[in-house]
């Protein structure tokens, strides 16, 4: 097979002179685009609030069990509706923040790639704060209440089973947490480097 | 009539007109794929024409071009799932990066361009934007005001890109 010889030593003529696609697209189009990423906002707000509907519904009718038979029992159901509600509270308010300025996109690109790394490290690694912990006292308060308040016939199955699943639920948390630390650590790395090549000369 | 969005309108079909084959050859290096390719530079352009909404010359128009189209790029990349960022290396090393066309005496044309490609697409991002900058004729004053790099630094990659492209595409360096 032969090649026909490079007809310039300058890549960037090359370069400059390669064919592309044309794009066109219409100021229209444009507009139109920008309802329709509204519009996804939009949807996903109300699947939110759907979802927080359900959830005070669900938790909300546990609470009118009869058992367990303790007070404790409404008192935590209502405490995890709290929980998840400020768990909700807490994404929507930062969905919002992390919607960006329509310039923000011409900031320097190593500005603009620092300051993305670290919105994204600073979700990741506050997650177990605002994502987490809403809803651990009305947890613990939970299986409290379903280890006094429901009458074992054998106490050790009962306890075996309600361990089992508080291990489960604990492992969960856990496993949430290690993820978004270790990916804070990663985005820590990147931030790291740029620091590093906006330095080096 | 809305001057304002006519203004947005106005400097948005100037930037496609004056820069639209510089953003075809930069979606192109950013991405392989023909079709994620195409959404990447409908993406630009919105992102372009978003951006103008708030232009208020503090930069030049190319200088802004340059930041919307490679922030952009850089932001798609990342969402990338089949970014593979621990294969990327940057510019220090790419020199000793095996060259998978070693060997090959002369390129045609259409051969040294997915070459070239292939290569840029290993680099890290801000050494593959300071590469497509210089490609693209920007000289370092324009490529220290897109990046926010001191001239220094740079110099330093400028002086690196050239020699990387002496020894892997046997070009000049001007």
């Amino acid at each position: 097979m032969t090649t026909r010889p490079h007809p310039s030593d300058d890549i960037r003529s090359l370069w400059q002179s390669m064919p592309v696609e044309p794009v066109s697209i219409s100021m229209d189009e444009m507009r139109a685009r920008t309802q329709k990423f509204k519009q996804k906002i939009r949807r996903r707000n109300y699947i939110e609030y759907v979802a927080s509907v359900l959830v005070v519904a669900i938790f909300g009718w546990y609470a009118t069990f009869p058992l367990p038979a303790t007070p404790l029992w409404p008192i935590a159901n209502l405490m995890i509706i709290g929980g998840i509600l400020l768990v909700v509270w807490n994404l929507h308010r930062k969905a919002r923040a992390s919607s960006p300025p329509s310039d923000a996109s011409a900031a320097t690109l190593v500005d603009f790639q620092r300051a993305e790394c670290t919105r994204q490290r600073d979700a990741l690694k506050t997650a177990w704060r605002w994502y987490i912990l809403p809803v651990v006292p009305g947890l613990i308060l939970w299986f409290i209440a379903v280890a006094v308040g429901i009458p074992a016939k054998d106490p050790v199955r009962a306890a075996i089973m309600l361990s089992g699943t508080a291990l489960v639920v604990l492992v969960v948390f856990a496993a949430i947490i290690l993820l978004n630390l270790l990916g804070a650590a990663h985005l820590q790395r990147q931030i790291d480097a740029l620091d590093r090549y906006k330095e080096q000369t | 009539m809305d001057v304002r969005r006519l203004t947005q309108d106005e400097l948005y079909a100037s930037a496609a007109a004056e820069f639209g084959p510089a953003l075809g050859r930069l979606a192109r290096a950013y991405e392989r794929d023909v079709d994620r390719r195409r959404d990447l530079l409908q993406d630009i352009h919105f992102a372009i024409w978003r951006s103008f909404d708030s232009y208020e010359a503090r930069a030049s128009l190319r200088t802004w071009i340059y930041r919307v189209v490679h922030n952009t790029a850089a932001t798609h990349i990342q969402k990338s799932r089949r970014a593979r960022t621990s294969h990327w290396i940057d510019l220090e090393h790419a020199a000793d990066a095996p060259d998978p066309a070693m060997g090959a005496e002369q390129h045609a044309e259409t051969d040294l361009i997915s070459h070239l490609m292939t290569f840029i697409q290993t680099l890290k991002p801000p050494d593959r934007q300071v590469m497509l900058l210089y490609l693209d004729d920007l000289d370092a004053k324009d490529i220290g005001e897109i990046t926010g790099l001191s001239p220094g630094a740079v110099a330093t990659r400028i002086h690196r890109i050239k020699a990387l492209l002496a020894k892997r595409f046997n070009a000049s360096s001007p």
